[in-house]
Order: structure tokens, then C-alpha cells, then sequence
């Protein structure tokens, strides 16, 4: 059985990099997009067991992304440093599979990531 | 704040003025007025009744003294023609030679026409009396004397023809009254003397009201009031009381006429004129000081009114400034508030990343290098600390509303632990009951209010010391404790532990347990805090669990 895929889109090459680094540690196949067109390319051509993805970022948002991508879509776990009201409620009803508040202690971002693809 | 605390004293001094009625003041000076005009008013009013009374009372006297000059005329008219029987007597002696036939025919008619009681020719004696000569009528014998009044009297008749009067005088028990004109051209002196009985007045009315009409009056042969020579009077009237005397003349003589009104002789409208002024110049003073009075209270009341609005209008304005400077006051804040979520949430990428860093490193390095370890941990709890003052000024300037989950409190205890590693000095005693029911909230937010309370246990025990975490079920309630060894919370400080921007702390902006309180409240919970003396604090977290009561199930 290979090693379950993950997509992880950041704007930030810092907060791309590091996440791909503690989500490689534990044996993922990680691929990294900087932005939410490239990370729509890729889903269209590739199958991932889970999508890591920033809310905000330049062009396209997270949550626009999400409402794109057709059905079946792979667990999609949305993080932001901003999330309000509005932005969580839009979240849910696009389909997330859960949103994480940045920062994510690395612990928390892993069993969220297991639990998703268990699921 | 001073605008503030300002407007506040200026509204208690406002209210003490409004406190007192309007109208209560200088409410005696307007009753003075008002006295003083109705007194001024009914003064003048009294003034013209008394002069208008005076008026009357002149004109009353003068109809009154028209009046006697009216009765004088008719009296001499009564007495010319008594002076003309007495003439034509004389005539007839002069013309018959003294023709006792004649005389008697011309004194009966005289007697007759009730002129005179009676009449009688008398011739000087020469024996300083008179001698009757002839007589007709009672009281004049033929032959007889005359009495002493009737002889100086008869001394006073001349060759001029003119007719005396005796004074009153009494003979055979009655008052009579005489008169005399000297017929001339005889010796010794010859004359025609007349003479009347005066009757009580009461007898006979009938002549005196010829003579005096309405009035009531009296007559005295003399000059003066004299009872003795009363010739006649109305009946009841008070001699000497007249209103009006008026000498009226007799032949030679003048005697004195007194007169009364018994009723008022000028028109009883103009009578009453003094009483309609009077009255007319009360009411006017009533009216008067009535309408003044009314008025001056409305201005007064007016005066108070604008004074009350005035003040009302000034508190107004200075709470309205207040007002607006506390809106500028929030919008600063607002702004402040906006200018520190941006940066937080600028902040909150960077710590993430720093968060990871260390995660990695530890992984790569760590285990085996106590030094190392401590520099990592350092990190880590420093990250954590920078990452909670973020979070709590986030939560503060812009609130969310939880998203509720179940949430595993041993794993949310362990993650804060891991986040927040106590300090070198500080042991952690975990005391989670087995089998907890998942709590209600959310988790992100639940994070952050532990993670508060353990950093404050932290920050509580600089000296080191030992924390426990408890976590137990009662009811469908998780309690979860922090407890401290520390210095505990001082008396005074404890009602403000959850104020914003309140601190007993050296350092920290004093948002995290304001940030915690109101999570908690918002998830229906309650966070409470225990000191327990200098011995140390707690501070429990109470939440709904996911697991309904027993008791509610049956």
C-alpha cells in the first residue's frame, strides 16, 4: 500500500514548506501549490486522500476552490489565520471537512490528517 | 472623562433647582404689589365716594335753603295779607270817622276769614297804657287792659303804617300772639290791634303744611330759637335741630324760620351716586389687582419656565458633548481595535510557521541533549505565549461565536500542555477522571481559554511550585480545574479579575481571563475563580457535556 497523497496549498512558503515537511516525516507523498489555480490543476489531474489548503490567498480562494471541485472531492481541510463568522459558516457549507485556526500545533495537524483520510 | 464627570455636577445642581417650585418664589413681593394697587385703587375709589357724598350733601342744602326761601315768601305772603286786614281796619276808622258799626263788620270778616282771632281799635290812655275802644272777636273785652309785651310793642307802630308783632305772650292760660298798625292822623294814638291764639302745633296740621309743605320746620317770633316764642312747628319736629334758618320779615319785625327735609331732596339715583362710587372703585381695585396678580404670576412662572428649559437645554448640550467625546473615545478605540486585529492576524502566519520549526527540529535533534531540549522548549513555550496574546486580542477586538463540537478533554489538555510546557521549576499533575464524556464547545476556542489559566498558573509560581489540572462529570457538566501553589489573589483584586485590560502582572495586557470569561459564557458555561488565601489559586471551567444527564434520561 503506497503512502497516502496530500495536496498542501499555501501561499506562504514558509507555512507550505514546513507543513510539507512534518506531513513527509510521517511517510505522506506530499505535493505543494502556491496558489488555488495551481492547486486546481493538480486536483483535476491527480487523486489526493486529503487537501491541505489556505482560505486566503492571491486569485482564488480556498473556499471557491472548494466549491469547484466536482463531486467526489477528497476530504478538503481549510485552514486560516483569519476565520470569522461569515468565512466558517461559508466553510461548512461548501463541503470542508473542517477548518483549522492558525496556528496548528504540528500534533494537531497530524491527527487531523489521519483522521480525514480514515474517513 | 472630565467632560463626563462635569456634566454629572452640573446636572446635580440643575436637578436642586428644579427641585424648588417655580412659583414659590418672590411670591410675596407680587402679593405686596397687588395689595399695595387694590389699597391704592380702593383708597381712590373711597376718595371720590366721600367727595361725591359731599357733593350731595351741598346740594341737598342748597334745595334745602331754595327751599326756605320758598316757605319765607309764602309765610310773608300769609302776613301781608294779615298786615292788609289790619289796614283795611284802620281805613275804616280813619273813613267812618270811628264808626263802631263799620269797624265791627270789616274785623268780623277778618275773624271770619281766620286772618286773626281777633280784632279791637285801642287808644293810648295816657297813662303809659291803651284803652280798647271796640273789639270783635274772643280775649278783647271793650274797656279792658292791655298786657305789658302788647303795650311796648304797640310803642314801636309809627305814622309809616308799619305792622308790629308782639312776642309771644300768655294771657288767660293761653299763648297769644299780637299785632298793630297806628291809624294815623288821631290823638291820642289811636290803633287797629290784632291779636291770635297760638294753638299746639299737633292741632293743627293743616296750616303748617299750606306753609310747609314736605319739610318740617318751625317758627319763632324773634331772631333766635326760642321754645318760648315758637309760633308753629310740625308736628315731631326737634326745635333747634333745623338744617336750614332763614330769617323771614314780618312788617317791621324779623323773625326766624328753621327747616328740615324729612326725606332726601335730591333724586335718589344722584343720592346713591357716593355708594355706586365706592362700590364701583372696589370692584375696580379687585378687578385690577386681580389682573395684576394673574399676570405677574405668569410672567414669574414663564421666568421659571424659560430658567428650567434653559437648564434642561444646557445638561442637554453637555451630555450631548459627553456623548460625542465618548464616541470619538470608541472610535479610537475602534480603530486601535482594527489597527491590532490586522497585525494579530498578520502575526498568527509567522508563529504558525515558527510553531512547525520547532516541531521539525525537535524531531531532527532532539531526545538525547538535555541543552538542547531546553533551548526547544523555550522556544516552543515562548511561541505559544506570543501566540496567545494574538489569539485573546483577536477574540477581544472581534468576538466569534463558538462552532460547537465534541471535544476530548484529555486530548485538549495534553495538546495545551504541549503547546505551553511548564518552566523548569513547575511540576504538572494531571488528574483526569477515566472516562470523560466528550465536552460541548469549540475546540479552537476551549484551547485558548486553557491555555490561559495554565500560563497564568505559570506565571503565579515564578519560584516554581506544582500545577494540577482535575477534570471530572457531575450532573452533564465537565469541570475543569487549575490550580495554582502561588501567592493566590489578593481581596481587593478579585471582583476585577475579569475586567479587560486588568492586570495584577507585571507584564500582559490583561485580556486573557476578560477573553476566557466571555468564551465560556458563550458556550453556556462558567469560569470561576478560587484563591486560596496566599496559598495558591484556582480557576475552574464548567461546560455542558456531550453526554445528557442520567437523571434526564428516566
Amino acid at each position: 500500500m503506497s503512502a497516502p497523497a496530500v495536496l498542501v496549498v499555501d501561499d506562504e512558503l514558509g507555512m507550505r514548506e514546513t507543513v510539507a515537511d512534518i506531513l513527509s516525516g510521517m511517510g505522506y507523498a506530499v505535493t505543494t501549490a502556491i496558489d488555488g489555480d495551481e492547486a486546481l490543476t493538480r486536483l483535476r489531474k491527480e487523486t489526493y486522500s486529503v487537501v491541505l489548503m489556505d482560505i486566503r490567498m492571491p486569485g482564488r480562494d480556498g473556499i471557491s476552490i472548494l466549491r469547484e471541485l466536482g463531486p467526489p472531492p477528497p476530504p478538503v481541510v481549510l485552514m486560516t489565520a483569519y476565520a470569522g463568522d461569515d468565512e466558517l459558516r461559508a466553510a461548512a457549507e461548501a463541503g470542508s471537512y473542517t477548518v483549522l485556526h492558525k496556528p496548528v500545533p504540528a500534533g494537531r495537524l497530524l491527527d487531523i490528517v489521519a483522521r480525514a483520510i480514515a474517513a | 472623562m472630565p467632560d463626563i464627570l462635569d456634566s454629572t455636577s452640573d446636572r446635580g445642581g440643575g436637578a436642586a433647582l428644579s427641585d424648588a417650585p417655580p412659583s414659590s418664589r418672590r411670591r410675596g413681593p407680587v402679593r405686596l404689589l397687588s395689595a399695595g394697587l387694590f389699597l391704592l385703587l380702593a383708597a381712590g375709589g373711597g376718595g371720590i365716594a366721600l367727595s361725591s357724598r359731599r357733593v350731595v350733601k351741598d346740594q341737598e342744602k342748597r334745595l334745602l335753603e331754595q327751599r326756605a326761601t320758598e316757605v319765607g315768601a309764602l309765610f310773608n305772603l300769609s302776613g301781608a295779607r294779615l298786615q292788609e286786614a289790619l289796614h283795611t281796619g284802620a281805613t275804616v276808622v280813619t273813613l267812618t270817622h270811628d264808626d263802631t258799626a263799620a269797624f265791627a263788620t270789616t274785623a268780623q270778616a277778618a275773624v271770619a276769614s281766620r286772618l286773626v282771632g281777633a280784632m279791637a281799635v285801642v287808644q293810648d290812655d295816657g297813662a303809659g297804657g291803651y284803652r280798647i275802644l271796640h273789639s270783635q272777636g274772643p280775649g278783647l273785652a271793650p274797656g279792658g287792659p292791655l298786657p305789658a309785651p302788647v303795650v311796648a310793642a304797640l310803642a314801636r307802630a309809627g305814622s309809616d303804617g308799619q305792622f308790629v308783632s308782639t312776642p309771644v305772650f300768655v294771657a288767660d292760660g293761653q299763648r297769644r300772639l299780637g299785632y298793630a298798625v297806628l291809624i294815623p292822623g288821631l290823638t291820642p294814638r289811636t290803633l287797629i290791634y290784632g291779636q291770635s291764639a297760638l294753638v299746639q302745633s299737633t292741632t293743627s296740621p293743616s296750616r303748617q303744611n299750606q306753609l310747609f309743605s314736605d319739610l318740617d320746620g318751625a317758627i319763632y317770633a324773634g331772631r333766635r330759637v326760642d321754645p318760648a316764642q315758637l309760633v308753629l312747628s310740625t308736628p315731631g319736629f326737634r326745635l333747634g335741630k333745623g338744617q336750614v334758618r332763614t330769617p323771614v320779615q314780618l312788617g317791621a319785625d324779623t323773625w326766624l324760620l328753621e327747616l328740615s327735609a324729612n326725606h332726601p331732596l335730591v333724586s335718589t339715583l344722584a343720592a346713591r351716586q357716593p355708594w355706586l362710587y365706592l362700590i364701583g372703585g372696589l370692584l375696580a381695585a379687585i378687578l385690577v389687582a386681580a389682573l395684576v396678580e394673574v399676570l405677574l404670576r405668569r410672567r414669574q412662572f414663564a421666568l421659571a419656565l424659560v430658567e428650567e428649559r434653559t437648564g434642561q437645554l444646557r445638561r442637554s448640550l453637555a451630555d450631548l458633548d459627553a456623548a460625542q467625546q465618548q464616541l470619538v473615545h470608541q472610535e479610537r478605540l475602534a480603530a486601535i481595535g482594527q489597527l491590532a486585529s490586522a497585525v494579530g492576524h498578520e502575526l498568527r502566519n509567522p508563529l504558525g510557521v515558527l510553531g512547525n520549526v520547532f516541531y521539525l527540529l525537535r524531531g531532527r535533534l532532539g531526545g538525547d541533549d538535555p541543552w538542547l531540549e531546553r533551548q526547544l522548549s523555550t522556544g516552543e513555550r515562548e511561541v505559544g505565549a506570543a501566540t496567545l496574546i494574538v489569539s485573546d486580542l483577536l477574540e477581544f477586538s472581534r468576538p466569534r461565536q463558538p462552532v460547537i463540537e465534541d471535544v476530548d478533554v484529555t486530548a485538549i489538555v495534553d495538546e495545551v500542555l504541549t503547546v505551553a510546557p511548564p518552566p523548569s521549576g513547575i511540576e504538572v499533575a494531571r488528574r483526569l477522571a477515566p472516562d470523560l464524556p466528550p465536552m460541548r464547545a469549540d475546540r479552537s476556542q476551549l484551547r485558548q481559554v486553557l491555555l490561559n489559566l495554565v500560563c497564568n498558573a505559570y506565571d503565579a509560581m515564578p519560584e516554581g511550585g506544582l500545577m494540577v489540572v482535575e477534570a471530572d462529570e457531575v450532573d452533564g457538566s465537565v469541570h475543569v480545574t487549575v490550580a495554582d501553589t502561588g501567592g493566590g489573589i489578593a481581596d481587593d483584586a478579585l471582583p476585577r479579575l475579569f475586567e479587560p485590560f486588568f492586570t495584577t502582572k507585571a507584564k500582559g495586557i490583561g485580556l486573557g481571563l476578560s477573553v476566557a470569561r466571555r468564551i465560556v459564557e458563550a458556550h453556556g458555561g462558567s469560569l470561576e475563580a478560587r484563591s486560596r488565601g496566599g496559598t495558591g489559586a484556582s480557576f475552574t471551567v464548567t461546560l455542558p457535556s456531550a453526554i445528557v444527564p442520567a437523571a434526564t434520561v428516566q
